[in-house]
């Protein structure tokens, strides 16, 4: 287990238990919350299927728009699945591309653009596929 | 009073059964009450454990699921309908288990471009990003089968909600049993458009139920594990 005391004052340190517990168990029930509010507010169609509804439902959830836009701009299955297989190892293996010892991002210019021209991709994909 | 003392006595008695067996004060002393962490630690440190609550509440959510849904393109859209109206408060259980992927998809997402723009998994947290960004491509996976299940409009009303993005999974799957159909291909009237056959059915809850929640389970553990080892990053 790491040992936060070393190389540090007694002010710069504070008790895991009360103070980072209730901060964690603060933020449990912000979640819970936010879930419940969401259970109240966010629609899901158990309709059956009309005309109206199925304009609806063909539209992933948001987090899967992105996916579903580049699926209709390849069309091609395995040329889908191929460049999925290829972003995933490339953002998992990403701290082994970033070699460079500066930490931040904003240290990192180019690295910086690859990461905010990939985001917006993302992005645009997902907006595009949200408008149809 | 006297039931009371006994009432504690007995609570005690089965205290000090587990301390003799297991040493379980020293654990929490040591890991919990004499812990001392950094001080001033930004709230968003906190984003992974929430990630981890979010799956509790699925796993949670998902269990009781289980007991009442059938995985059969014919039965499953009624089994989803049996637990909204005909189960006590399972229309909450439901309709918790379809909203909080909502939220644990952005906690991870924030989680990980904090992790990306601090810089947090540089030496020796190397492998800490490679099973978190895992852990996300699991989490898609497993929302995208999700998405499958309750064919609402998908596998009866011939509408599909993710639409061809099945074919990858039952085409993956093609090869390796050779009775999975094409999301796309299977019926050609006009209500049918769309219907996922039953082995297609079984395959995608098998993989959301058992297969990726398994892997998710091990990764989390090596993070955890990991996290624990190494600790929280340093500040910038």
């Amino acid at each position: 287990m790491a040992d936060y005391s070393k190389g540090r004052s007694p002010e710069e340190l504070e008790s895991f238990y009360p103070n980072e517990i209730l901060r964690h168990i603060l933020l449990i029930f912000l979640l819970i919350s936010a879930v419940i509010l969401g259970v109240i507010f966010i629609p899901e169609s158990f309709q059956k299927s009309t005309d109206e509804f199925a304009a609806l439902q063909t539209r992933p959830p948001w987090y899967l728009l992105p996916f579903s836009q580049l699926l209709n701009l390849l069309e091609n299955k395995a040329t889908y699945i191929s460049i999925l297989t290829i972003i995933a190892i490339t953002f998992i293996s990403i701290p082994f591309l970033d070699r460079k010892s500066e930490r931040s991002l904003w240290d990192k210019p180019i690295f910086l653009s690859i990461i905010v021209i990939s985001l917006s991709m993302i992005m645009l994909l997902g907006l595009i596929r949200l408008f149809q | 009073m006297i039931k009371a003392y006994k009432k504690d006595n007995f609570l005690q008695r089965i205290r000090n059964w587990f301390e003799e067996r297991y040493q379980l004060n020293e654990v929490i002393e040591r890991n919990v009450k004499r812990k001392l962490v950094p001080r001033g630690l930004s709230w968003f440190v906190c984003m992974g454990g929430l990630s981890l609550v979010a799956f509790m509440i699925q796993a949670g959510t998902g269990i009781f699921l289980a007991f009442y849904y059938v995985p059969s393109a014919s039965e499953a859209f009624n089994s989803v309908q049996y637990i909204r109206h005909a189960i006590p408060y399972g229309w909450l259980i439901q309709k918790v288990h379809a909203v909080t992927p909502h939220f644990m998809v952005s906690l991870i997402f924030a989680h990980m471009l904090r992790i990306l723009f601090k810089g947090i998994y540089k030496k020796p947290r190397e492998l800490h990003w490679v099973s978190g960004a895992s852990l996300l491509i699991l989490t898609l996976i497993i929302c995208y089968t999700g998405t499958y299940l309750p064919a609402n409009s998908l596998s009866y009303w011939g509408v599909s909600s993710v639409g061809g993005e099945a074919a990858m999974l039952t085409m993956v799957a093609n090869p390796i049993v050779g009775t999975y159909q094409d999301v796309r291909l299977v019926g050609t009237a006009e209500g049918m458009r769309g219907m996922v056959s039953s082995h297609g059915f079984v395959f995608i809850y098998t993989l959301h139920t058992i297969g990726i929640p398994l892997m998710m389970c091990i990764l989390m553990g090596f993070h955890f594990l990991m996290v624990r080892k190494t600790g929280i990053s340093e500040p910038l």
